[in-house]
């Protein structure tokens, strides 16, 4: 376990440094300045690019840039919110953007699963066919249209919830996000744990387990969802990390200060730093989320854990 | 001592609901069998040996329909108090806590894919004991133990915290049949459990099932389609074919007075190191589609030997002896007499010769 | 995804008007705040650092300039009780106002007013609005600042005593009262600035102001900025509310669910909702401020390679003219854009500025009328291509249209290429060149175009604002040859620029009276508009939502923010 750790950790190091420097090409790359307004002259432009050291040879701005991003200083926003520091801004938005995300996750993971096993083990019957009805809706519909219903009916007509995020009653004001963002995680994951679930259920060693006189809630979790979650665990990862850091159109929609809107006003706003803070921000949490993943894994499936070790007779 | 009869099946009768209609999987099986002896199930796949085991277990699959008969089991219950049920009767909720695993065990086929790949070894076998017996861990991790000794497992404190895929396919049957006598159960069923093993580790494990049986003084069902296993294990030999049973008797009265054409068939089929034929005996055709109503003989259509009354009517159990029956119209008396065919003749002769060297 | 977004509009618009009538919610504000919507985060509330419209509104509520509107439009005196101007024009003197007080207890003084200006043009500092000082009020010496050349200690703005600010210009500037109600001329207390450091105006702490609200709860990119009624306004008696609270809500129909559910007093709507609501009692049009328009380029072939003919054509004024005539502006505006924008056949905005008889500027010369040369008419187009062809020895034309990526550009673009091809049977076409919207700047910046579709917007509430950018003087000549984008049409009638770029210089430096001085600039955009040296296309409303109990608002159309200090909500 040590060494598939170590293993995973290292890649993990490698990937984020090949990204920061991804990450800085691709902004050398691109066209056009921060400072694009109609009414901007060409020499205030200049002045402006001298400013914030966009005029320096580019590996001054590199090494600067290497040195800054590796203590997690991404320096000052242009454009968003001139002159302030990234840091301040993200203070309240990664938690924000992280709290729904991981309220989302939980939601639709338990949800997904509980409605996946539920379908496997009543197969072919109502309950299956309506995980199926759920499972279609809640991947097809576009989460912008849940969210918009939602809205409608909890918060407009019945006014059990806030219509827009405050952070008055974080808790509160949050659910109906929460859930408009977990409809497509408990789609995907009711679907994946039907087909998984069926798939174990139906196997050899399941039979062994009924023969041994195991029931109920032990052989479907102990035995049965253990060997179904390990495919549900590889679709969760990047479900996870999708979620945690912000979706554009629930932020949107339910006016949430989080990192998904502030992604989008970065890159149409051409904000440098704030479009690099938030892509490495994003690049580091997946990285981390798919670590974790891969030691789940290992947790869960001992082939992996401890694929290294002989077998026996 | 008394033979004590623990299973008893009668007029047994299961179909399956599938997409393309009702499939009639067993169609009136009688069976019995008495604490400590063997029986072998044999026939090819599809003539219902597996479901009968299963039904036998309360494991049927969900489409199952049981549409009549009787599997009576006899137990002692945690008193010690001799008891009898029908476990067609009982709910699945009964069979699990009262039967399986406790009363009947059962090997599977193939232990690459019977273990269940995320749990160890250890704990799969104590599983039961802590299940139906609430037995403290440490007694049932001692009791695991001695069972990996009993199957001959090396180095066994090793072996438990081992997962499934650490270990090779004969260790892992070697496993599955600890796993199986972990509640010290009174009957267990092995579904063609070398099947899927190495020629050479199948012979240690029907000795290890049978060293056992002796040691446990337990009832064993194989399901095989292997009379050579059958030859080296059984006491008695049921012969099914279609879903229904064609030719029962001791393993002496089959392999050496078959009655039915269909043992012959099979008799045949068995490879032989002396066989003279270049070509391996085969059964012309291929067994009926049970999902239409078959009327007369199922074997009929591949039978050389079928009579006219084959294709209209289903043969009873002819009597042979107190232990032997077979259901073909040959036996009645009214039938042409037919003497085994020569090739089965000489084969029989042939076991005959090596039995007495 | 954008079909998913149009049903679900519908949808909502179908559900909405289904359920007005059943959930019989009571309509109106419910405390006395008023709940704003915002639809862009506040980028800035320094005021010598924002640029954008939703941070100016939220600075006008918590600073206050010297001088600032009334509910009519006219300039009155906010921090300045008076002025006096000298005889050249050149030299402006404001009273401040004895009982003004920032809200940490400082009174306001002359030297803020100092700092605040410097700070404008301070090269150090680089706001991206120092053209407002340098290039607009033009203060003294304020072009040296800015280039480095002179300390910012010499920047023509002093403070005489305590109260007494003066700054010295180096042209006249007619519009002054106006200039200095812009956010870029607000007061600085430096001092207090000094303390916060890098923190200053990201927490209510770390700010100051000394208008009718103050700041109460804030943070950077914020989803909701309280402001409480300021007690220490010098005016707090006349203030009304207990204060105002701004919503920041990007999606429009949860914009519209927070106003219908009276979580806003305030909305602004989309074109896809105004359909819905242009009846409601409750729906307003604000004039807004930017004017779309086709700008030619008819100088700048330095930057092509070889020759483009193209750019030879558009020097053709029956091509223009034509061109001009071509596409239906009404149907632009009605058809196309649908949030209340309005036809432009004009280059002055409608509510840009009032005429010195007080009459709008819309109304003073009637765009119609006036103009009427200049409309929408097909037959006229069509003669008038057929005279350019015939002069220009071409009878088919294929031109580049610029047009940046959001939707709402490129849906007007399309529909203008259709009326070229509908017009000129086919004779006149554009294709469309889509680009985001810095490529399209940066692309006409530099003259790389042959027609962009492009906007310009007002930073002070005078036409010179718009005139001033087709005077020659503006289009800067860089080294590469290319010149700036408004400029550049003296290449095609040298005579006829010579005289503009004279007009606007009389405008500019005070050798006019106001009436002369307003006809001047009205004759200006008769230039524009009858030699078609801009194509106007469609002048941007907003088009909004506003509860009946709530009053006085003011609404300034043009570059200036709305006020709020007036406003009540009716009990």
């Amino acid at each position: 376990m040590k060494k598939y750790i170590a293993e995973r950790l290292g890649t993990a190091l490698v990937t984020i440094l090949v990204i920061i420097f991804v990450l800085f090409a691709m902004m050398q790359l691109m066209p056009g300045s921060p400072f694009n307004d109609e009414k901007l002259s060409r020499e205030l432009i200049e002045k402006l690019n001298e400013k914030y050291g966009l005029n320096q040879p580019i590996y001054v701005q590199f090494f600067k840039y290497v040195k800054n991003i590796a203590k997690f200083d991404f320096g000052i926003s242009y454009v968003i919110n001139k002159n302030i520091s990234i840091n301040l801004m993200l203070k309240t938005r990664v938690p924000t953007s992280m709290r729904i995300g991981l309220q989302a996750v939980s939601v639709g993971a338990v949800i997904g699963l509980l409605l996946g096993i539920i379908a496997a083990l009543k197969h072919n019957t109502f309950w299956d066919n309506l995980t199926t009805v759920i499972s279609v809706l809640g991947v097809s519909v576009p989460s912008y249209v849940f969210a918009l219903l939602m809205l409608y009916f909890f918060a407009y007509r019945l006014g059990w919830f806030p219509l827009l995020y405050t952070k008055t009653e974080p808790f509160r004001s949050s659910l109906l996000p929460t859930f408009a963002l977990s409809m497509f995680t408990i789609a995907s994951i009711a679907r994946f744990t039907r087909t998984e679930m069926l798939e174990v259920l139906d196997s050899d060693y399941m039979l062994l387990v009924e023969s041994k006189g195991i029931s109920g809630p032990a052989l479907i979790f102990r035995h049965a969802l253990r060997n179904a979650l390990i495919p549900i665990v590889t679709v969760l990862g990047p479900l996870v990390v999708g979620l945690m850091t912000g979706s554009l159109v629930v932020e949107k929609i339910f006016s949430i200060p989080g990192m998904g809107a502030l992604m989008t006003a970065a890159i149409q706003a051409n904000d440098y730093n704030v479009t690099i803070a938030m892509t490495y921000i994003y690049s580091v949490m997946y990285i981390i989320i798919m670590l974790v993943v891969d030691l789940l894994y290992g947790v869960i499936d001992p082939r992996i854990r401890l694929a290294k070790e002989d077998s026996g007779e | 001592m008394a033979r004590e009869k623990i299973m008893e099946v009668r007029d047994l009768s299961i179909s399956f609901k599938t997409t393309t209609g009702i499939l009639n999987a067993i169609r009136g099986v009688d069976m019995d069998l008495y604490r400590g002896e063997t029986v072998a199930i044999v026939g090819e796949s599809g003539s219902g040996k597996s479901v009968t085991a299963k039904a036998m277990m309360g494991i049927l699959a969900s489409n199952s329909i049981v549409n009549s008969g009787t599997v009576k089991f006899t137990y002692n219950d945690n008193g010690g108090e001799s008891k009898t049920v029908d476990i067609l009767k009982m709910s699945k909720n009964e069979i699990r806590r009262d039967i399986n695993g406790k009363h009947i065990a059962m090997v599977f086929q193939d232990p690459m894919t019977s273990l269940d790949p995320t749990m160890t070894i250890g704990k799969q076998i104590t599983e039961s004991m802590i299940w139906h017996y609430k037995t403290p861990k440490a007694e049932a991790e001692a009791k695991a133990l001695e069972l990996l000794e009993l199957v001959g497992i090396t180095d066994p404190e090793k072996r438990m915290k081992n997962y499934p895929h650490q270990l090779s396919g004969g260790m892992r049957q070697r496993v599955v049949i600890a796993i199986a006598m972990a509640c010290d159960p009174d009957l267990l069923i092995c579904d063609e459990p070398t099947t899927a093993l190495d020629v050479t580790i199948q012979a240690r494990i029907l000795e290890l099932i049978k060293d056992i049986q002796v040691k446990k003084n337990i009832s064993v069902i194989y399901i095989t389609h292997d009379l050579g296993v059958v030859a080296k294990v059984a006491d008695y030999v049921d012969v099914m074919y279609a879903g229904k049973l064609v030719e029962k008797g001791t393993v002496d009265e089959i392999f050496y007075e078959p009655r039915h054409p269909y043992t012959w068939g099979l008799l045949s089929a068995m490879p032989d190191l002396d066989t003279r034929d270049d070509r391996l005996y085969t059964i012309p055709g291929s067994p009926p589609t049970l999902k239409n109503e078959i009327k007369g003989d199922a074997f009929a259509p591949r039978n050389k030997y079928a009579l006219n009354i084959d294709t209209r009517i289903d043969p009873p159990m002819f009597k042979i002896s107190d232990t032997h029956y077979a259901a073909t119209w040959l036996l009645d008396d009214r039938a042409p007499t037919h003497d085994m065919p020569p090739e089965i003749k000489g084969r029989i002769e042939r076991m005959l010769k090596e039995e007495n060297k | 995804m954008k079909i998913a977004k149009k049903l679900a509009a519908v949808l909502l618009a179908s559900l909405m008007i289904v359920s007005f009538g059943a959930c019989g919610k009571k309509s109106g504000s419910v405390d006395n705040y008023i709940d704003i919507h915002i639809n862009t985060e506040v980028t800035s509330l320094d005021p010598q650092e924002a640029t954008d419209g939703t941070s100016f509104g939220v600075q006008s509520q918590l600073i206050e300039g010297l001088t600032g509107l009334d509910k009519d439009g006219n300039t009155e005196g906010l921090m300045a009780e008076g002025w006096n101007v000298s005889d050249d024009n050149l030299t402006w003197t404001f009273n401040i106002r004895k009982d003004a007080y920032w809200t940490n207890g400082d009174p306001v003084t002359a030297q803020d007013f100092v700092d605040a200006f410097q700070t404008l043009v301070d090269p150090v500092y680089n706001s991206e609005y120092a053209y407002m000082g340098y290039s607009i009020m033009q203060i003294k010496g304020s072009q040296d600042v800015f280039d480095g050349k002179a300390d910012k200690s010499t920047l023509g703005v002093r403070a005489v005593d305590e109260k007494t600010f003066e700054v010295t210009l180096e042209y006249p500037c007619p519009f002054m009262l106006s200039l200095t109600c812009f956010n870029s001329f607000y007061p600085r207390n430096q001092k207090f600035i000094d303390s916060c450091g890098e923190n200053y105006g990201t927490s209510p702490e770390t700010f100051i102001g000394c208008g009718p609200f103050k700041l109460v709860e804030y943070e950077p990119s914020t989803e909701t900025i309280v402001l409480d009624k300021n007690e220490k306004y010098y005016n707090a008696d006349s203030v009304k509310l207990d204060g105002l609270r701004y919503h920041v809500i990007k999606d429009a129909q949860s914009a519209i669910l927070a106003y219908e559910n009276n979580e806003l007093d305030y909305a602004v709507i989309d074109g896809s909702l105004v359909e819905t609501y242009k009846d409601n009692p409750e729906f307003q049009v604000l004039y807004g401020s930017y004017l779309w328009y086709l700008s030619l380029n008819m100088g700048n072939e330095h930057t092509f390679k070889g020759s483009n003919k193209n750019l030879d054509y558009l020097k053709n004024l029956n091509l223009r003219k034509a061109l001009m005539r071509a596409y239906d502006r009404e149907a632009v505006a009605n058809n196309v854009v649908k949030d209340g924008s309005i036809a432009a056949d004009y280059v002055y905005p409608k509510g840009l500025a009032s005429a010195p008889d007080g009459r709008d500027v819309r109304e003073y010369v009637d765009a119609k009328t006036v103009y009427a040369d200049c409309l929408y008419n097909k037959e006229e187009a069509y003669k008038l291509y057929e005279a350019a062809a015939a002069e220009l020895g071409v009878t088919d034309f294929d031109f580049e249209l610029v047009v940046e990526d959001n939707q709402q550009a490129q849906d007007v673009a399309a529909f203008i290429q259709g009326q070229f091809k509908d017009t000129f049977q086919g004779h006149v076409n554009v294709h469309l060149k889509v680009e985001t919207k810095k490529a399209r700047l940066a692309d006409m910046n530099a003259g790389n175009f042959e027609i962009g579709l492009t906007r310009w917007g007002p930073d002070y509430a005078d036409p010179m604002t718009y005139t001033d950018l087709w005077s020659s003087s503006n289009a800067q000549v860089y080294d590469d040859g290319t010149r700036s984008l408004g400029g550049g049409w003296d290449v095609v009638d040298p005579e006829l620029s010579a005289e503009y770029d004279k007009k606007v210089k009389a405008c500019k430096d005070g050798s006019l009276s106001i009436q002369d001085r307003w006809d001047t600039m009205m004759e200006c955009e008769k230039i524009l508009m009858e030699n078609a040296i801009i194509l106007p296309v469609y002048q941007k409303n907003d088009a909004s939502l506003i509860k009946g109990n709530v009053k006085g608002i003011e609404f300034h159309a043009i570059g200036m923010p709305t006020v709020y200090r007036n406003a009540y909500i009716e009990k």
